[in-house]
């Protein structure tokens, strides 16, 4: 199956204090046409970072891209011009964030913020303009369009505002969306209905999907593939299913193992001990070294490669046909 | 566990005035907890769910009398604290303690941890010198910092260690009572199972009381003995935690329960959608605040507003058709 996106040994790093840290650190992600692939870690792993790379969001300086490759329709984006990139960004790659509230401008109405995607890509008459709103709206489940889009984003609730957020991401048709934490910030009752909707839309339209979250029971509900993601490095990558029944590397046990279980009750629950190693602190040889049940001597002295394990099923652990999840 | 109650509230309301105009007259009423009856155990953990802006925030402060409640009644121990001066109230202050939901916002940037967690003891006057230190310094223990924390300040730290910090400062006046709001939302989720454990921990070496606000179904069930649901500023259900989750019986518990991602790929669930927003507070729907969103809800619930009622075993709902 053909790629829709190719993220290949991207290596970002930030300047800090005069001092150059690596936040991302050689990671590489492929997600399959009309797939959602799902990115799973916890803040400061790198996850988002990666996100934004992909759109060229980086804020430069600070932060720069130092190597790899982004390969979408056959091209390289890091070697895109600004104007070319203008064209994908929004278009053919959208993007939708964490925050929805906060990433709508509160001085403009629902209509015009979503139409300013369609003005900036497509030439379309404002008659069309507005029929095309509409039409995303209704598409995203936002009942009485025609009422709605003369609203202020501070009229509408969370839930309304992130579907307004996918509604604009939608605008342009993209053949690819990027989704960094959708759901974060809305209610479980609300969460469900994105989820549902971002399923349905990849059917409808044949998208494909990088979701990004910490929450693997999202993972484990929409993604088919993924990849988890520790302190800039990505630790394990496999399809769904197989990555929950035999997962191959500690930190994916731990992160499992320390999610309550709504449909048994553990006396008490597995965490994992420590803390994430902030950037420019990482030890020598791999990052989970301090953290890890099963870390031996060879850990703290030469980091382990991505390799693979079994047909499909990659694992950056020595030890790795060891883990269970049990350990 | 005990039966003894050691919090009871009987009809507990907090309402907040709304303003308008330039003569800043309130116009109306954000009834963010609108007559609510519980009861919490000696020893147990009442867990508090709901979805954001249904009140259980502000429910969870109004029972410590961090606000002043608008009407009904709060009993600790037995004895009504409704309407005691602060005077008489300091005494149930070192009874019942809080932690908040955001370790970044809830410790002073600019106090030291041993001033933090001592704040407590200085104002009760309890201990000295010497003698307050040492307290300090087993407190931090108990809640697994080292000791030179008590030089550093809070910036020094990770979020799950000044969420430590936060619970040794509730417990520095030896509480009985803890109400936990959202403690562990603001965490990573490797982070999050450590904090919930230290609760757990805690609560069997001090034999304290849990009030457990939160939004994640998952987590309140791991820790609760008793969940209480909440809907736009009233208890739609109260129950025992195994039987809650086993067998909901208010609509908006079954859909709140359906919506909770599983962590499990081979079982696919059909998610049961809620169509609509929480409404307003200020203007509540008549009858059942729940009918405008309901999927079973028939023409009384629109005009009669259910009781919450003991369906069997102490199972409280609040629906017509339960």
């Amino acid at each position: 199956m053909n790629n829709a996106l190719e993220i290949k040994d991207l290596r970002v790093s930030f300047s800090s204090e005069g001092k150059r840290v690596e936040v991302v650190s050689g990671v590489s992600i492929s997600v399959p046409e009309g797939k959602i692939v799902g990115v799973v870690g916890e803040s400061g792993c790198g996850k988002t970072v990666t996100a934004l790379s992909v759109m060229r969001l980086i804020p430069d300086p600070p932060g720069k891209i130092d190597s790899g490759n982004i390969i979408f329709d056959g091209g390289d984006l890091l070697e895109y011009r600004e104007k070319d990139m203008r064209s994908v960004r929004g278009n053919r790659i959208s993007m939708i964030f964490q925050e929805p509230i906060s990433s709508l401008n509160p001085v403009f109405t629902v209509g015009d913020q979503i139409g300013e995607a369609l003005r900036t890509h497509l030439k379309l008459s404002r008659k069309e303009e507005k029929e095309r709103v509409l039409e995303l709206l209704r598409l995203v489940g936002i009942p009485a369009p025609e009422r709605r889009i003369k609203n202020y984003p501070h009229e509408l609730s969370g839930g309304m505002s992130q579907r307004v957020m996918i509604a604009m991401a939608l605008a342009c048709n993209p053949e690819m969306l990027i989704a960094d934490e959708p759901t974060t910030a809305l209610d479980v009752t609300i969460q469900a209905g994105i989820l549902e909707l971002i399923e349905d839309l990849r059917v409808k339209m044949g998208m494909a999907v990088l979701l990004i979250t910490h929450d693997l029971g999202i993972i484990a509900e929409v993604a088919e593939e993924v990849y988890v993601m520790y302190a800039g490095k990505i630790a394990e990558h496999a399809a769904t299913s197989e990555l929950f029944r035999e997962p191959k590397h500690p930190y994916t046990v731990g992160l499992l193992n320390s999610i309550p279980d709504l449909r048994e009750r553990k006396e008490k629950l597995d965490a994992i001990p420590g803390v994430v190693p902030s950037p420019g602190t990482y030890p020598k040889g791999c990052r989970f070294q301090d953290r890890c049940p099963l870390v031996i001597e060879r850990c703290r002295i030469e980091e382990p490669p991505l390799t693979e394990h079994a047909p499909g099923h990659y694992s950056a652990c020595w030890r790795a046909d060891e883990v269970t999840l049990e350990i | 566990m005990s039966l003894k109650e050691l919090v009871k509230i009987e009809g507990l309301k907090k309402y907040f005035p709304v303003t308008s105009g330039v003569l800043s007259r309130v116009t109306n009423f954000v009834k963010a907890v609108d007559g609510v009856d519980m009861t919490v155990r000696e020893g147990e953990t009442v867990g508090l769910v709901g979805e954001s802006g249904c009140g259980k925030t502000t429910l969870g402060k109004t029972i410590i009398k961090l606000l002043e409640p608008t009407g009904g009644d709060i009993y600790y121990d037995e004895e009504k604290i409704t309407n005691l001066s602060p005077s008489s109230m300091r005494a149930y202050r070192r009874k019942m303690q809080i932690v908040f939901q955001d370790p970044y916002g809830s410790l002073n940037p600019r106090m030291k941890v041993e001033s933090i967690v001592s704040e407590g003891l200085v104002i009760h006057g309890i201990s000295t010198g010497k003698e307050r230190r040492e307290i300090i310094r087993e407190l931090l223990n108990t809640v697994g910092l080292r000791e030179d924390a008590l030089s550093r300040y809070p910036h020094e730290f990770s979020g799950g260690q000044r969420q430590r910090i936060a619970i040794a400062r509730a417990l520095a006046l030896r509480p009985d009572f803890v109400v936990c709001d959202e403690p562990i939302s603001a965490l990573d989720v490797s982070v999050q199972a450590q904090i919930i454990n230290l609760f757990i921990e805690l609560q069997e070496e001090f034999s304290l009381t849990y009030l457990f606000i939160s939004h994640d179904l998952r987590v309140v069930k791991h820790i609760s003995d008793r969940v209480a649901v909440m809907y736009l500023g009233k208890i739609v259900e109260f129950a025992e935690s195994g039987e809650l989750y086993k067998n909901p019986l208010h609509p908006y518990t079954k859909i709140l329960i359906s919506s909770v991602p599983i962590a499990d790929p081979s079982r696919k669930r059909e998610p049961a959608v809620l169509k609509g927003d929480v409404p307003s507070p200020i203007n509540p729907p008549s009858g059942c605040s729940f009918h405008p969103r309901c999927p079973i809800a028939v023409e009384k619930c629109s005009s009669a507003e259910p009781e919450l009622r003991d369906a069997g075993g102490g199972h409280f709902v609040s629906c017509h058709l339960a």
